[in-house]
Protein backbone atom coordinates (compact mmCIF):
# COMPACT_ATOMS: atom_id res chain seq x y z
CA UNK A 1 0.00 0.00 0.00
CA UNK A 2 2.77 2.44 0.87
CA UNK A 3 4.35 1.72 -2.49
CA UNK A 4 1.04 2.39 -4.23
CA UNK A 5 0.62 5.61 -2.25
CA UNK A 6 4.11 6.69 -3.30
CA UNK A 7 3.62 5.87 -7.00
CA UNK A 8 0.21 7.41 -7.02
CA UNK A 9 1.37 10.65 -5.45
CA UNK A 10 4.34 10.83 -7.78
CA UNK A 11 2.05 10.42 -10.77
CA UNK A 12 -0.03 13.31 -9.46
CA UNK A 13 2.99 15.51 -8.85
CA UNK A 14 4.55 14.81 -12.23
CA UNK A 15 1.50 14.65 -14.43
CA UNK A 16 1.91 16.06 -17.92
CA UNK A 17 0.75 19.64 -17.30
CA UNK A 18 3.06 20.10 -14.35
CA UNK A 19 5.93 18.38 -16.11
CA UNK A 20 5.63 20.79 -19.01
CA UNK A 21 5.60 23.75 -16.62
CA UNK A 22 8.83 22.61 -15.01
CA UNK A 23 10.23 21.90 -18.46
CA UNK A 24 9.63 25.57 -19.28
CA UNK A 25 11.36 26.58 -16.05
CA UNK A 26 14.35 24.46 -17.05
CA UNK A 27 14.36 26.08 -20.48
CA UNK A 28 14.32 29.53 -18.88
CA UNK A 29 17.24 28.53 -16.64
CA UNK A 30 19.10 27.26 -19.70
CA UNK A 31 18.59 30.51 -21.59
CA UNK A 32 19.70 32.57 -18.56
CA UNK A 33 22.76 30.34 -18.14
CA UNK A 34 23.65 30.65 -21.82
CA UNK A 35 23.39 34.46 -21.75
CA UNK A 36 25.41 34.54 -18.51
CA UNK A 37 28.18 32.49 -20.07
CA UNK A 38 28.40 34.95 -23.00
CA UNK A 39 29.31 37.71 -20.55
CA UNK A 40 32.24 35.69 -19.21
CA UNK A 41 33.89 34.09 -22.23
CA UNK A 42 36.53 31.49 -21.45
CA UNK A 43 35.43 31.08 -17.83
CA UNK A 44 33.11 28.10 -18.34
CA UNK A 45 33.60 26.18 -15.06
CA UNK A 46 33.47 29.37 -12.95
CA UNK A 47 30.36 30.60 -14.76
CA UNK A 48 28.69 27.23 -14.38
CA UNK A 49 29.47 27.35 -10.65
CA UNK A 50 27.80 30.75 -10.39
CA UNK A 51 24.77 29.59 -12.37
CA UNK A 52 24.51 26.51 -10.20
CA UNK A 53 24.68 28.47 -6.95
CA UNK A 54 22.51 31.38 -7.98
CA UNK A 55 19.91 29.73 -10.19
CA UNK A 56 19.88 25.93 -9.86
CA UNK A 57 19.87 25.98 -6.06
CA UNK A 58 17.06 28.58 -6.23
CA UNK A 59 15.07 26.26 -8.48
CA UNK A 60 15.70 23.54 -5.90
CA UNK A 61 14.30 25.69 -3.09
CA UNK A 62 11.34 26.81 -5.24
CA UNK A 63 10.53 23.30 -6.36
CA UNK A 64 10.79 22.02 -2.77
CA UNK A 65 8.45 24.73 -1.51
CA UNK A 66 5.88 23.93 -4.17
CA UNK A 67 5.93 20.15 -4.03
CA UNK A 68 6.31 19.60 -0.31
CA UNK A 69 3.42 21.89 0.50
CA UNK A 70 1.27 19.56 -1.57
CA UNK A 71 2.16 16.62 0.65
CA UNK A 72 -0.44 17.43 3.33
CA UNK A 73 -1.21 21.15 3.42
CA UNK A 74 -2.70 21.36 -0.08
CA UNK A 75 -4.80 18.25 0.59
CA UNK A 76 -6.17 19.92 3.73
CA UNK A 77 -6.98 23.11 1.86
CA UNK A 78 -8.68 21.17 -0.94
CA UNK A 79 -10.39 19.04 1.72
CA UNK A 80 -9.30 15.84 -0.03
CA UNK A 81 -7.21 14.97 3.03
CA UNK A 82 -10.23 13.08 4.35
CA UNK A 83 -9.70 10.41 1.70
CA UNK A 84 -6.10 9.88 2.85
CA UNK A 85 -6.85 9.90 6.57
CA UNK A 86 -9.56 7.27 6.44
CA UNK A 87 -7.63 4.63 4.48
CA UNK A 88 -5.86 1.56 5.79
CA UNK A 89 -2.56 3.43 5.84
CA UNK A 90 -1.15 4.73 9.09
CA UNK A 91 -0.50 8.44 9.20
CA UNK A 92 3.23 7.75 9.19
CA UNK A 93 2.86 5.75 5.97
CA UNK A 94 0.79 8.52 4.38
CA UNK A 95 3.33 11.17 5.32
CA UNK A 96 6.43 9.18 4.39
CA UNK A 97 5.10 7.93 1.05
CA UNK A 98 3.87 11.36 -0.01
CA UNK A 99 6.99 13.15 1.22
CA UNK A 100 9.26 10.75 -0.65
CA UNK A 101 7.18 11.28 -3.78
CA UNK A 102 7.53 15.04 -3.40
CA UNK A 103 11.31 14.70 -2.94
CA UNK A 104 11.58 12.60 -6.10
CA UNK A 105 9.50 15.23 -7.93
CA UNK A 106 11.84 17.96 -6.65
CA UNK A 107 14.89 15.99 -7.77
CA UNK A 108 13.41 15.39 -11.23
CA UNK A 109 12.34 18.99 -11.81
CA UNK A 110 15.54 20.53 -10.41
CA UNK A 111 17.66 18.05 -12.33
CA UNK A 112 16.09 19.25 -15.55
CA UNK A 113 17.24 22.80 -14.74
CA UNK A 114 20.66 21.50 -13.66
CA UNK A 115 21.12 19.49 -16.85
CA UNK A 116 20.02 22.30 -19.15
CA UNK A 117 22.14 24.91 -17.36
CA UNK A 118 25.21 22.64 -17.49
CA UNK A 119 24.78 22.07 -21.21
CA UNK A 120 24.11 25.75 -21.84
CA UNK A 121 27.33 26.86 -20.14
CA UNK A 122 29.72 23.96 -20.62
CA UNK A 123 28.22 22.21 -23.61
CA UNK A 124 28.99 18.46 -23.88
CA UNK A 125 32.05 19.11 -21.67
CA UNK A 126 29.62 19.17 -18.74
CA UNK A 127 29.54 15.39 -18.71
CA UNK A 128 33.29 15.26 -18.17
CA UNK A 129 33.19 17.84 -15.39
CA UNK A 130 33.30 16.46 -11.86
CA UNK A 131 31.76 19.57 -10.30
CA UNK A 132 28.78 19.24 -12.63
CA UNK A 133 28.04 15.68 -11.54
CA UNK A 134 28.65 16.56 -7.91
CA UNK A 135 25.85 19.13 -8.17
CA UNK A 136 23.42 16.26 -8.60
CA UNK A 137 24.44 15.02 -5.15
CA UNK A 138 23.73 18.54 -3.85
CA UNK A 139 20.30 18.46 -5.45
CA UNK A 140 19.51 15.14 -3.78
CA UNK A 141 20.66 16.13 -0.30
CA UNK A 142 19.10 19.58 -0.73
CA UNK A 143 15.78 18.04 -1.77
CA UNK A 144 15.76 15.98 1.43
CA UNK A 145 16.77 18.87 3.69
CA UNK A 146 14.38 21.42 2.19
CA UNK A 147 11.68 18.76 1.88
CA UNK A 148 11.84 17.73 5.54
CA UNK A 149 11.85 21.36 6.69
CA UNK A 150 9.04 22.53 4.40
CA UNK A 151 6.85 19.53 5.19
CA UNK A 152 7.14 20.37 8.87
CA UNK A 153 6.32 24.03 8.18
CA UNK A 154 3.29 22.98 6.17
CA UNK A 155 2.08 20.77 9.02
CA UNK A 156 2.52 23.62 11.45
CA UNK A 157 1.12 26.63 9.58
CA UNK A 158 -1.94 27.53 7.55
CA UNK A 159 -1.19 28.93 4.08
CA UNK A 160 2.20 27.25 4.28
CA UNK A 161 3.06 27.93 0.65
CA UNK A 162 3.55 31.64 1.40
CA UNK A 163 5.95 30.95 4.26
CA UNK A 164 7.86 28.32 2.32
CA UNK A 165 8.31 30.63 -0.67
CA UNK A 166 9.36 33.48 1.62
CA UNK A 167 11.91 31.17 3.18
CA UNK A 168 13.09 29.84 -0.18
CA UNK A 169 13.66 33.26 -1.71
CA UNK A 170 13.81 35.82 1.10
CA UNK A 171 15.45 34.04 3.98
CA UNK A 172 17.74 31.92 1.85
CA UNK A 173 18.95 34.99 -0.05
CA UNK A 174 19.51 37.48 2.74
CA UNK A 175 20.30 35.51 5.89
CA UNK A 176 23.46 33.87 4.44
CA UNK A 177 24.81 37.40 3.82
CA UNK A 178 24.03 38.77 7.26
CA UNK A 179 26.84 39.65 9.62
CA UNK A 180 27.82 37.44 12.51
CA UNK A 181 26.74 33.84 12.85
CA UNK A 182 23.33 34.23 11.23
CA UNK A 183 24.52 32.50 8.09
CA UNK A 184 24.30 29.24 10.04
CA UNK A 185 20.53 29.72 10.32
CA UNK A 186 19.74 28.81 6.72
CA UNK A 187 20.12 25.75 4.52
CA UNK A 188 21.66 27.35 1.44
CA UNK A 189 25.18 28.03 2.84
CA UNK A 190 25.57 24.35 3.70
CA UNK A 191 24.66 23.31 0.16
CA UNK A 192 27.02 25.94 -1.19
CA UNK A 193 29.77 24.65 1.08
CA UNK A 194 29.38 21.19 -0.42
CA UNK A 195 29.76 22.44 -4.00
CA UNK A 196 33.02 21.76 -5.79
CA UNK A 197 33.07 24.74 -8.07
CA UNK A 198 36.14 26.86 -8.72
CA UNK A 199 35.83 30.25 -7.05
CA UNK A 200 35.28 33.06 -9.58
CA UNK A 201 37.93 35.73 -9.75
CA UNK A 202 36.90 38.72 -7.62
CA UNK A 203 36.65 41.86 -9.75
CA UNK A 204 36.22 44.93 -7.56
CA UNK A 205 33.45 45.20 -5.01
CA UNK A 206 30.83 42.55 -4.39
CA UNK A 207 27.93 42.60 -6.85
CA UNK A 208 24.46 41.14 -7.22
CA UNK A 209 25.84 37.69 -8.00
CA UNK A 210 27.69 37.70 -4.67
CA UNK A 211 24.51 38.73 -2.85
CA UNK A 212 22.44 36.02 -4.54
CA UNK A 213 25.03 33.36 -3.88
CA UNK A 214 25.49 34.30 -0.22
CA UNK A 215 29.02 35.44 -0.95
CA UNK A 216 29.04 38.44 1.40
CA UNK A 217 29.56 36.39 4.52
CA UNK A 218 33.12 35.74 5.57
CA UNK A 219 32.20 32.50 7.32
CA UNK A 220 33.44 29.39 5.57
CA UNK A 221 31.58 26.21 6.40
CA UNK A 222 33.58 23.00 6.27
CA UNK A 223 32.09 20.31 4.00
CA UNK A 224 32.02 17.76 6.83
CA UNK A 225 30.03 20.17 8.98
CA UNK A 226 27.70 20.85 6.05
CA UNK A 227 27.01 17.13 5.64
CA UNK A 228 26.26 16.73 9.33
CA UNK A 229 23.94 19.74 9.41
CA UNK A 230 22.03 18.80 6.24
CA UNK A 231 21.55 15.20 7.33
CA UNK A 232 20.66 16.45 10.82
CA UNK A 233 18.04 18.85 9.43
CA UNK A 234 16.54 16.05 7.36
CA UNK A 235 16.36 13.56 10.21
CA UNK A 236 15.22 16.07 12.82
CA UNK A 237 12.41 17.65 10.80
CA UNK A 238 11.32 14.32 9.31
CA UNK A 239 10.99 12.86 12.80
CA UNK A 240 9.23 15.94 14.10
CA UNK A 241 6.83 15.91 11.14
CA UNK A 242 5.93 12.27 11.75
CA UNK A 243 5.28 12.97 15.42
CA UNK A 244 3.25 16.08 14.60
CA UNK A 245 1.15 14.45 11.91
CA UNK A 246 0.35 11.51 14.16
CA UNK A 247 -0.71 13.65 17.11
CA UNK A 248 -2.62 16.53 15.60
CA UNK A 249 -5.80 16.81 13.61
CA UNK A 250 -5.83 17.60 9.92
CA UNK A 251 -9.51 18.00 9.31
CA UNK A 252 -10.53 20.35 6.48
CA UNK A 253 -9.95 23.78 7.93
CA UNK A 254 -13.16 25.71 7.36
CA UNK A 255 -15.05 23.00 9.24
CA UNK A 256 -12.89 23.21 12.29
CA UNK A 257 -12.90 26.96 12.57
CA UNK B 1 -20.18 -1.32 17.08
CA UNK B 2 -20.02 2.41 17.82
CA UNK B 3 -20.15 3.88 21.28
CA UNK B 4 -19.97 7.47 22.42
CA UNK B 5 -19.53 8.10 26.14
CA UNK B 6 -20.14 11.70 27.21
CA UNK B 7 -18.33 12.80 24.10
CA UNK B 8 -17.91 16.53 23.62
CA UNK B 9 -16.01 18.36 20.97
CA UNK B 10 -15.13 22.04 20.99
CA UNK B 11 -13.70 24.07 18.11
CA UNK B 12 -12.10 26.87 20.07
CA UNK B 13 -15.05 28.50 21.78
CA UNK B 14 -17.63 26.91 19.51
CA UNK B 15 -19.14 23.63 20.59
CA UNK B 16 -19.57 21.00 17.92
CA UNK B 17 -20.86 18.16 20.07
CA UNK B 18 -22.00 18.46 23.66
CA UNK B 19 -21.88 15.54 26.10
CA UNK B 20 -23.31 12.93 23.75
CA UNK B 21 -23.70 9.33 24.88
CA UNK B 22 -25.17 6.71 22.59
CA UNK B 23 -24.59 3.33 21.00
CA UNK B 24 -25.10 2.57 17.34
CA UNK B 25 -25.54 -1.00 16.17
CA UNK B 26 -26.41 -2.83 12.94
CA UNK B 27 -29.04 -1.53 10.54
CA UNK B 28 -29.65 1.97 9.26
CA UNK B 29 -29.41 4.78 11.78
CA UNK B 30 -30.12 8.34 10.81
CA UNK B 31 -28.40 11.35 12.28
CA UNK B 32 -30.99 14.04 12.04
CA UNK B 33 -30.30 17.68 12.65
CA UNK B 34 -30.05 21.10 11.08
CA UNK B 35 -26.83 22.58 9.75
CA UNK B 36 -24.51 23.08 12.70
CA UNK B 37 -26.30 20.46 14.81
CA UNK B 38 -23.15 18.37 15.15
CA UNK B 39 -23.80 15.64 12.58
CA UNK B 40 -20.53 16.09 10.71
CA UNK B 41 -18.61 16.45 13.97
CA UNK B 42 -20.02 13.12 15.12
CA UNK B 43 -19.10 11.58 11.76
CA UNK B 44 -15.54 12.91 12.04
CA UNK B 45 -15.21 11.60 15.58
CA UNK B 46 -16.38 8.15 14.56
CA UNK B 47 -14.11 8.09 11.52
CA UNK B 48 -11.11 9.14 13.61
CA UNK B 49 -10.42 12.39 11.83
CA UNK B 50 -10.73 14.34 15.07
CA UNK B 51 -10.60 13.53 18.77
CA UNK B 52 -13.25 14.29 21.36
CA UNK B 53 -12.30 17.17 23.67
CA UNK B 54 -13.79 15.22 26.56
CA UNK B 55 -15.36 11.78 26.79
CA UNK B 56 -14.71 8.73 24.66
CA UNK B 57 -15.53 7.50 21.19
CA UNK B 58 -15.11 3.79 20.56
CA UNK B 59 -15.52 1.92 17.30
CA UNK B 60 -15.31 -1.87 17.62
CA UNK B 61 -13.97 -1.17 21.11
CA UNK B 62 -11.03 0.91 19.83
CA UNK B 63 -10.20 4.59 19.70
CA UNK B 64 -10.68 5.44 16.01
CA UNK B 65 -8.31 8.43 15.88
CA UNK B 66 -5.58 7.69 13.30
CA UNK B 67 -6.34 3.99 13.66
CA UNK B 68 -6.04 2.02 10.37
CA UNK B 69 -7.48 -1.10 12.06
CA UNK B 70 -10.75 0.77 12.48
CA UNK B 71 -10.59 2.36 9.02
CA UNK B 72 -10.38 -1.10 7.46
CA UNK B 73 -13.91 -1.72 8.71
CA UNK B 74 -15.30 1.75 7.97
CA UNK B 75 -16.53 3.27 4.76
CA UNK B 76 -17.01 7.03 4.69
CA UNK B 77 -18.97 9.04 2.18
CA UNK B 78 -17.99 12.55 3.31
CA UNK B 79 -20.02 15.71 2.92
CA UNK B 80 -17.19 17.48 1.09
CA UNK B 81 -17.46 17.94 -2.64
CA UNK B 82 -13.74 17.89 -3.38
CA UNK B 83 -11.90 15.34 -5.47
CA UNK B 84 -8.64 15.08 -7.37
CA UNK B 85 -10.49 16.64 -10.29
CA UNK B 86 -8.04 15.49 -12.98
CA UNK B 87 -8.88 11.83 -12.34
CA UNK B 88 -11.79 9.96 -13.85
CA UNK B 89 -14.43 8.63 -11.49
CA UNK B 90 -13.23 5.08 -12.13
CA UNK B 91 -9.58 5.93 -11.50
CA UNK B 92 -10.50 7.71 -8.28
CA UNK B 93 -12.43 4.74 -6.95
CA UNK B 94 -9.63 2.36 -7.99
CA UNK B 95 -7.17 4.56 -6.15
CA UNK B 96 -9.30 4.49 -3.03
CA UNK B 97 -9.66 0.72 -3.31
CA UNK B 98 -5.90 0.22 -3.63
CA UNK B 99 -5.30 2.44 -0.60
CA UNK B 100 -7.68 0.16 1.27
CA UNK B 101 -5.31 -2.70 0.59
CA UNK B 102 -7.01 -4.35 -2.40
CA UNK B 103 -4.74 -5.83 -5.07
CA UNK B 104 -4.79 -4.40 -8.59
CA UNK B 105 -7.04 -7.02 -10.19
CA UNK B 106 -9.34 -7.33 -7.18
CA UNK B 107 -9.65 -3.55 -7.02
CA UNK B 108 -10.65 -3.34 -10.68
CA UNK B 109 -13.24 -6.08 -10.30
CA UNK B 110 -14.76 -4.60 -7.15
CA UNK B 111 -14.74 -1.10 -8.60
CA UNK B 112 -16.77 -2.26 -11.59
CA UNK B 113 -19.26 -3.93 -9.25
CA UNK B 114 -19.52 -0.84 -7.09
CA UNK B 115 -19.94 1.44 -10.11
CA UNK B 116 -22.78 -0.75 -11.36
CA UNK B 117 -24.39 -0.66 -7.91
CA UNK B 118 -24.33 3.14 -7.78
CA UNK B 119 -25.36 3.50 -11.42
CA UNK B 120 -22.11 5.01 -12.67
CA UNK B 121 -20.62 2.19 -14.74
CA UNK B 122 -21.32 3.92 -18.06
CA UNK B 123 -20.15 7.38 -17.00
CA UNK B 124 -17.14 6.67 -14.80
CA UNK B 125 -14.56 7.15 -17.56
CA UNK B 126 -15.07 10.93 -17.64
CA UNK B 127 -12.92 13.27 -15.53
CA UNK B 128 -14.42 14.13 -12.16
CA UNK B 129 -14.26 17.85 -12.92
CA UNK B 130 -17.17 17.44 -15.34
CA UNK B 131 -19.44 15.58 -12.94
CA UNK B 132 -22.76 16.85 -11.65
CA UNK B 133 -23.45 16.89 -7.93
CA UNK B 134 -25.46 13.70 -8.21
CA UNK B 135 -22.68 11.88 -10.06
CA UNK B 136 -20.19 12.98 -7.42
CA UNK B 137 -22.43 11.64 -4.68
CA UNK B 138 -22.58 8.28 -6.44
CA UNK B 139 -18.80 8.14 -6.83
CA UNK B 140 -18.38 8.99 -3.16
CA UNK B 141 -20.72 6.14 -2.23
CA UNK B 142 -18.83 3.77 -4.54
CA UNK B 143 -15.48 4.55 -2.90
CA UNK B 144 -17.05 4.17 0.56
CA UNK B 145 -18.40 0.67 -0.08
CA UNK B 146 -15.55 -0.64 -2.23
CA UNK B 147 -13.81 -2.61 0.54
CA UNK B 148 -17.01 -4.11 1.91
CA UNK B 149 -16.90 -2.25 5.24
CA UNK B 150 -18.89 -3.29 8.29
CA UNK B 151 -19.90 0.28 9.02
CA UNK B 152 -20.88 2.75 6.33
CA UNK B 153 -21.06 6.42 7.26
CA UNK B 154 -22.84 8.65 4.79
CA UNK B 155 -22.77 12.38 5.44
CA UNK B 156 -25.72 14.04 3.68
CA UNK B 157 -25.60 11.48 0.85
CA UNK B 158 -28.85 12.49 -0.81
CA UNK B 159 -27.79 16.09 -1.45
CA UNK B 160 -27.92 16.78 -5.14
CA UNK B 161 -29.62 13.56 -6.15
CA UNK B 162 -32.74 13.71 -8.28
CA UNK B 163 -35.86 11.80 -7.12
CA UNK B 164 -34.97 8.71 -9.16
CA UNK B 165 -31.42 8.81 -7.84
CA UNK B 166 -32.71 9.13 -4.28
CA UNK B 167 -34.93 6.11 -4.73
CA UNK B 168 -32.05 4.08 -6.18
CA UNK B 169 -29.75 5.26 -3.42
CA UNK B 170 -32.23 4.24 -0.74
CA UNK B 171 -32.63 0.84 -2.36
CA UNK B 172 -28.86 0.35 -2.26
CA UNK B 173 -28.82 1.29 1.42
CA UNK B 174 -31.68 -1.08 2.16
CA UNK B 175 -29.77 -3.89 0.43
CA UNK B 176 -26.64 -3.17 2.44
CA UNK B 177 -28.63 -3.00 5.69
CA UNK B 178 -30.18 -6.38 4.88
CA UNK B 179 -26.65 -7.79 4.63
CA UNK B 180 -26.17 -6.85 8.30
CA UNK B 181 -24.16 -3.69 7.68
CA UNK B 182 -24.30 -0.84 10.10
CA UNK B 183 -25.18 2.29 8.17
CA UNK B 184 -25.22 5.79 9.57
CA UNK B 185 -26.81 8.42 7.40
CA UNK B 186 -26.91 12.10 8.25
CA UNK B 187 -29.59 14.39 6.98
CA UNK B 188 -31.48 17.51 7.93
CA UNK B 189 -34.70 16.43 6.27
CA UNK B 190 -37.07 14.38 8.43
CA UNK B 191 -39.14 13.21 5.48
CA UNK B 192 -36.00 11.90 3.76
CA UNK B 193 -34.87 10.08 6.88
CA UNK B 194 -38.25 8.45 7.45
CA UNK B 195 -37.99 6.77 4.07
CA UNK B 196 -34.66 5.18 4.99
CA UNK B 197 -35.00 4.09 8.58
CA UNK B 198 -37.05 4.14 11.74
CA UNK B 199 -34.01 4.53 13.97
CA UNK B 200 -32.78 8.05 14.49
CA UNK B 201 -30.48 10.18 16.59
CA UNK B 202 -31.78 13.72 16.74
CA UNK B 203 -29.08 16.34 17.25
CA UNK B 204 -29.60 20.00 17.94
CA UNK B 205 -26.84 22.51 18.63
CA UNK B 206 -24.45 19.74 19.52
CA UNK B 207 -26.74 17.94 21.94
CA UNK B 208 -28.42 14.60 21.45
CA UNK B 209 -32.04 15.60 21.77
CA UNK B 210 -33.70 12.26 21.18
CA UNK B 211 -32.72 8.76 20.19
CA UNK B 212 -34.78 5.81 19.11
CA UNK B 213 -37.65 5.11 16.76
CA UNK B 214 -38.72 7.92 14.50
CA UNK B 215 -42.34 7.37 15.56
CA UNK B 216 -41.45 8.51 19.08
CA UNK B 217 -40.31 11.78 17.58
CA UNK B 218 -43.50 12.00 15.61
CA UNK B 219 -45.49 11.38 18.79
CA UNK B 220 -43.62 14.18 20.49
CA UNK B 221 -44.56 16.41 17.61
CA UNK B 222 -48.16 15.30 17.74
CA UNK B 223 -48.45 16.34 21.36
CA UNK B 224 -48.04 19.87 20.14
CA UNK B 225 -50.75 21.31 17.87
CA UNK B 226 -49.77 22.00 14.29
CA UNK B 227 -50.47 25.45 12.93
CA UNK B 228 -52.04 25.52 9.49
CA UNK B 229 -52.90 28.71 7.59
CA UNK B 230 -55.66 28.57 5.00
CA UNK B 231 -57.16 30.86 2.38
CA UNK B 232 -60.64 30.37 1.04
CA UNK B 233 -63.42 32.38 -0.66
CA UNK B 234 -65.82 31.23 2.06
CA UNK B 235 -63.50 31.82 5.01
CA UNK B 236 -66.12 32.13 7.81
CA UNK B 237 -67.94 29.06 6.62
CA UNK B 238 -64.64 27.16 6.57
CA UNK B 239 -63.85 28.32 10.11
CA UNK B 240 -67.20 27.20 11.44
CA UNK B 241 -66.77 23.77 9.84
CA UNK B 242 -63.27 23.40 11.24
CA UNK B 243 -64.19 24.12 14.86
CA UNK B 244 -66.71 21.28 14.71
CA UNK B 245 -63.90 18.75 14.31
CA UNK B 246 -62.67 17.26 17.60
CA UNK B 247 -59.00 17.31 16.55
CA UNK B 248 -59.04 21.07 15.97
CA UNK B 249 -57.82 22.98 19.02
CA UNK B 250 -58.53 26.49 17.78
CA UNK B 251 -59.42 28.47 14.67
CA UNK B 252 -58.75 32.16 14.25
CA UNK B 253 -59.43 34.46 11.33
CA UNK B 254 -56.81 37.04 10.42
CA UNK B 255 -58.91 39.83 8.84
CA UNK B 256 -55.92 41.71 7.45
CA UNK B 257 -54.46 38.72 5.61
CA UNK B 258 -57.89 37.27 5.02
CA UNK B 259 -56.62 33.94 6.25
CA UNK B 260 -57.72 31.33 8.75
CA UNK B 261 -55.18 29.91 11.19
CA UNK B 262 -56.10 26.52 12.59
CA UNK B 263 -54.29 24.61 15.33
CA UNK B 264 -54.79 20.86 15.21
CA UNK B 265 -53.30 17.86 16.99
CA UNK B 266 -53.89 15.52 14.07
CA UNK B 267 -52.83 17.14 10.86
CA UNK B 268 -53.55 14.07 8.74
CA UNK B 269 -57.21 13.96 9.78
CA UNK B 270 -57.47 17.69 9.29
CA UNK B 271 -56.26 17.44 5.68
CA UNK B 272 -58.75 14.60 5.07
CA UNK B 273 -61.49 16.87 6.40
CA UNK B 274 -60.47 19.63 4.00
CA UNK B 275 -60.85 17.21 1.11
CA UNK B 276 -64.42 16.46 2.22
CA UNK B 277 -65.19 20.16 2.49
CA UNK B 278 -63.90 20.70 -1.03
CA UNK B 279 -66.46 18.19 -2.27
CA UNK B 280 -69.14 20.34 -0.63
CA UNK B 281 -67.89 23.44 -2.44
CA UNK B 282 -65.73 24.96 0.31
CA UNK B 283 -62.54 25.08 -1.71
CA UNK B 284 -59.33 26.06 0.02
CA UNK B 285 -57.07 28.10 -2.26
CA UNK B 286 -53.94 28.09 -0.08
CA UNK B 287 -52.61 25.79 2.62
CA UNK B 288 -49.51 26.75 4.54
CA UNK B 289 -48.14 24.69 7.41
CA UNK B 290 -45.27 26.55 9.04
CA UNK B 291 -45.01 23.82 11.66
CA UNK B 292 -44.41 21.02 9.25
CA UNK B 293 -40.63 21.22 9.30
CA UNK B 294 -37.79 20.06 11.44
CA UNK B 295 -37.21 23.47 12.97
CA UNK B 296 -40.58 23.19 14.72
CA UNK B 297 -39.70 19.73 15.95
CA UNK B 298 -36.55 21.09 17.53
CA UNK B 299 -38.47 23.94 19.10
CA UNK B 300 -41.04 21.55 20.51
CA UNK B 301 -38.41 19.20 21.86
CA UNK B 302 -36.34 21.97 23.36
CA UNK B 303 -39.46 23.36 25.04
CA UNK B 304 -40.44 19.87 26.19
Amino acid sequence: MIQFAFQNTLQDFLRLGRFLTWGLVALGVGIAAFVWSRFQPGAGPETYGQVSQVIVLRVLALSSAIFTVQVISAEVEQKTIVYWLTRRLSRTQVLVSRTLASIVAVIVTTSAAWLVSGLAVLGPRAFQTGAFWWDFVLIVIGAFAYGAFFVFLSLLLNKAMIYCLLFAFGWETFVPNMPGDLTYMSIYPYLRALGKHPAPQQQGEAGLTDVLSGGLSSIAIAPQAAWIVLIGITVFFAGLSIYWFNHFEYSPREDSE
Amino acid sequence: MIELRNASRWYGEVIGLNDVSCEIGPGVTALLGQNGAGKSTLMRLVTGQIRPTTGDVLVFGEDPFANPNVFAKLGLCPDIDSFPEHLSGRDFVIRMARLMGLGASEAKRKVEEALVTVGMAERAAKPLKGYSKGMRQRIKLAQAMIHDPEILLLDEPLNGLDPVGRREFMDVLAGLANQGKSIIVSSHILFEVEQMTRSILLLHRGRLLAAGDVSSIRELIDRHPHRIRLRCERLRELASECVKWPFVVSAEIDPLANELEVRTKQADLFYDGLAELAQRGIVVTMIQSPDNNLESVYEYLVEA
